[in-house]
Formats: C-alpha cells, structure tokens, sequence
C-alpha cells in the first residue's frame, strides 16, 4: 500500500509541474484515501483527464504546450521505495492476472 | 499483426527504464529457468490477451503525459519480448518517437532478431543469468551461445551504453566466484552498467505451485 501512495503522490506532482507549465488551472487535494492503492484512482485518473483536454484546447488555439522532460529525473527521488518489486496491484490484463508479474528483486547495483 | 500478452503493469517508477512506464508482458519464452517469475508466460494455456501494435498503443497511450514528461515508455517484457521483434516495430511506427521502448530480455534469440528491434530501441535490460555456460544450461535449459553472440553485437555496434546487463545470483546455482567472473567478462565486452540482483526463488516457487495447481 505504501508504494502506491508514493507513487499516488509522484504521478500527482508531475501533474501539478504540466499545469503549471501550461498556465493550467488545477486544483487537486491529498488523498485521504486509507485502503489499498495502486497509485491510481478514478480520481487521479480524473485529473489527469482534465489535463489532457486542457492541453488539447491550448493546441487547438493555438498556443505552446510544454509536457516533455518536465519531470526528468523522477526516479531518482524515491528510489529506495522501488528497488524491489513484487506484484503491482495495478497489474491487470483486463482483471484476468492480476498481481502477476514479478522482476527479480534488486540487492545490490554497481556501475 | 497479433501478440499475446499476459499482462500489462501501469505506473512503474524506477524499476524497469527511466521514468513512468508500463510494463508489456509477452507470452512465451525459449528459456526454462528453474526459479522464473512469471511462469505464466510459459505457455499459451496460461491466460493471455491477444493485442494489435494499434489495440496496444490505445491501451497503454492514458498515461502518455506520464511518459512524456518523464522521458518514459513502454518496456517490453515477458516471455521474451525478441520473440516479437515486429510487433516490436510495428509498434514504434505508431507510437512515434516520444516514448522510450525498452527491452527486458535474456538476448537467447536469433542474431536477425534482435538486429530488427535495435533501430527502434532505447535501452536493453539484459538478464544474461550468468557467462559460465555450463550453469547456464543448467539453470535455463538452454544454450548460452546465442547470449554471447548478441552481446558482442551489441558491444562492436557501439550500443553497450544502452545496455543495463543483469547478473542475478541464483541460489543453488551459482557463486560469489561465478558472478564475480561473469562480471569481469561482461565489463570486457565494453559494457559498464551491471545491475547484480538476487532471485527471489520462495516467491518463484510459491507462484510455480500457485501455477501447477
């Protein structure tokens, strides 16, 4: 639960970056939301549906639209939190296998 | 053109490629490893969705903002994702040059395969298992010829910077020596980005029972 709230928390900032590039109005508040999470919800997914007809009304009149690179850099904030992974619960193949894709889990990264 | 797929994980944040991606899990895989992860790719009577390159990029194209800002994207896993190294293609023709398409792969694929994809590809995770062939074949049944020949591709193309190679210590398989000798083989091809992990094998075992009941 706590990785889907961190990554609730990562995708809600990036949106907040896309509005403010875009001279969007957005409004958003902290999910209180105690249960599970996959780091999505209707109402993220509402928001970020609102961005995008924003976006798409800007480039129909005309004006720049700034998206790209605007949140470079985002794994490097949290990365402890991702090392590791087991089932997502947002993994899904349309509710058929759900939680079912597992990486190996990362113990040591040299470079 | 179809592929199947056995499932698609939205919203990953630094585990597979940079930035935001979804993972594109393929059926199938020419390996056997003992302890995989995800058996259910290994055969096709495990449940999988049949995808179009065009289905998929309207599947996967509600977070294009989150690839976009990110510098994310699809990584193509599985299975063995060479295996569909035209859908592959067919793919990046539709989703156009914005998302980054990375591959997870074992490299355990014919040379012409992975030439095919590479044009289209921005970054190769590569979980060669291990160099030492004898434990190769152990592990996963297979040869390891093919790994070694596409690594070297890879190096003499001046690709080896888009390569994160992954030496995973298998338990009951290999040793601190073994990976050890394994990495020094890999750094001598040119490749400087090693990732050493650990396979979880209670988990590979726990979904390998789940699987076989």
């Amino acid at each position: 639960m706590q990785r889907g709230k961190e990554i609730c928390r990562m995708l809600k900032e990036i949106r907040r970056r896309i509005a403010r590039e875009n001279d969007i109005e957005f409004i958003t508040s902290e999910c209180r939301h105690k249960g599970s999470c996959a780091g999505t919800c209707p109402k993220c997914e509402a928001e970020l549906a609102y961005l995008e007809e924003q976006l798409a009304s800007r480039k129909r009149l005309g004006k720049a639209v700034r998206v790209v690179g605007l949140s470079m850099g985002l794994a490097t904030i949290a990365p402890v939190l991702f090392t590791s992974c087991k089932p997502d619960e947002q993994d899904s193949i349309k509710g058929q296998l759900e939680g079912d894709i597992a990486p190996a889990q990362v113990i040591q990264k040299s470079e | 053109m179809k592929a199947e797929v056995s499932a698609i994980s939205r919203l990953r944040i630094g585990i597979d490629g940079e930035g935001v991606t979804t993972l594109v899990a393929f059926m199938l895989c020419p390996l056997e490893c003992r302890f995989c992860l995800n058996p259910q790719t290994l055969s096709l009577d495990y449940p999988y969705e049949e995808y179009t390159p065009e289905s998929l990029y309207e599947e996967l194209k509600k977070d294009e903002l989150y690839f976009l800002a990110t510098g994310g994207g699809i990584t193509f896993g599985g299975g063995e994702p060479l295996l569909r190294h035209g859908f592959i293609r067919e793919f990046r023709k539709i989703c156009g040059p914005g998302w980054k398409i990375n591959l997870e792969t074992s490299l355990n694929v014919p040379k012409g395969f992975l030439e095919d994809v590479i044009p289209v590809t921005d970054s190769f995770i590569i979980d060669i298992k291990g160099m030492d062939p004898k434990i190769y074949s152990s592990y996963t049944g297979r040869d390891n010829g093919a790994v070694l020949d596409n690594l070297r591709m890879l190096s003499s193309n001046g690709l080896a910077s888009k390569c994160v190679i992954r030496i995973p210590e298998i338990p009951g398989f290999n040793d601190r020596d073994a990976l050890l000798e394994s990495e020094r083989l890999v750094r001598s091809l040119g490749f400087e980005t090693i990732d050493r992990l650990k396979y979880d094998t209670e988990y590979a075992e726990r979904k390998r029972n789940m699987q076989d009941a």
